[in-house]
């Protein structure tokens, strides 16, 4: 018998506000730039020019909500899998805000953003782990290896400035849907029998 | 003998479906005056994860509930990411696309998942 814990949804807003407040201030900073051009220019520019204040707030932002919206996975249930995540999803999140606070002339700058992309696709894995193991949640676990394998056909079939846009997509959606199941009651094995 | 609810055989029929779309897209993805061969080999790609996530929705099929749930995300994936990179035709690739969601959904329904724990004769 597979027993859990619920009242995660606190922490399930906080992952969704991350996510969302992440992707409305990086369409603002898009928006207000005039030189950026989607799939042309890097992420990286638009952090450096004047609309960047935008996207840099929306990185901290979104990076402090996700450590603490990540609390919940780590403490809600017992299991190992999900505890994974919680842990990658805190410590991707926390370097986030690295990415945001060190100028990205500084080397901690990319250090953090190759660990924060190091991290996420660990806690993505993870979170395939704990959905698939004992066949706790099919669905979510299944939307996960989709956005995986479309990320890794972005790499091959668009340049770096697209694939990072398509990677950001993923990465929102991912943790959106994540926290819009934390914030419904999860399937279990015993509900499904 | 075990009887395989219609769900399951829906999934038969859809991999296989999905299977010789995909087959068509990579022979339709030809160019001899490029001389590509890869585009036509990533068309197949494909066809080989269909045709084997529809086998199995078999009686005598393998795989755990699980794995069939991962193998119908790969083949949607895949379908998405070789369309992405161009190998195929986009129709084409729509088609699978919406193919490969109706065989997660069908793979990841909970009759499917008892069929596949108690009914099928192997796992």
């Amino acid at each position: 018998m597979i027993s859990e814990k619920k009242g995660g949804a606190a922490f399930a807003i906080l992952g969704l506000m991350a996510a969302s407040l992440f992707f409305v201030l990086m369409i603002l900073a898009i928006a207000d730039s005039s030189g950026w051009v989607l799939g042309e220019d890097l992420i990286r520019t638009l952090a450096e020019s004047d609309s960047g204040v935008y996207l840099n707030s929306g990185i901290a932002l979104g990076g402090i909500l996700l450590a603490f919206g990540s609390i919940g996975m780590v403490f809600n249930g017992g299991r190992h899998g999900k505890t994974a995540e919680g842990v990658l999803l805190m410590i991707s999140g926390i370097l986030f805000v690295w990415v945001a606070f060190f100028e990205p002339e500084n080397l901690v700058h990319d250090a953090a953003a190759i660990l924060v992309f190091i991290t996420f696709v660990l806690a993505m894995v993870t979170s395939i782990y704990d959905d698939f193991m004992d066949n706790r949640s099919m669905m979510f676990g299944a939307f996960t290896v989709f956005l995986m394998i479309v990320s890794i056909g972005a790499y091959f079939a668009y340049d770096v400035a697209m694939y990072q846009m398509v990677w950001i997509i993923a990465a929102v959606v991912w943790i959106i849907a994540r926290n819009a199941k934390g914030l419904m009651n999860e399937p279990t094995i015993n509900k499904r029998k | 003998m075990t009887v395989r609810p219609m769900i399951v055989k829906a999934g038969f029929g859809f991999g296989i479906i999905g299977g010789l779309i995909a087959v068509i897209a990579a022979i339709m993805a030809f160019a001899p005056e490029s001389m590509t061969a890869a585009n036509m080999g990533l068309g197949f790609l494909v066809a080989v994860i269909f045709f084997a996530l529809g086998g199995m929705f078999m009686t005598n099929g393998p795989g755990s509930w699980g794995i069939v749930v991962f193998m119908a995300a790969l083949a949607t994936g895949t379908a998405v990411a070789v369309t992405m990179y161009g190998s195929i035709d986009v129709w084409f690739g729509i088609i699978l696309a919406v193919i490969g969601i109706i065989e997660i959904v069908i793979a990841a329904n909970s009759q499917t998942g008892r069929w596949i724990r108690t009914d099928r004769l192997t796992n």
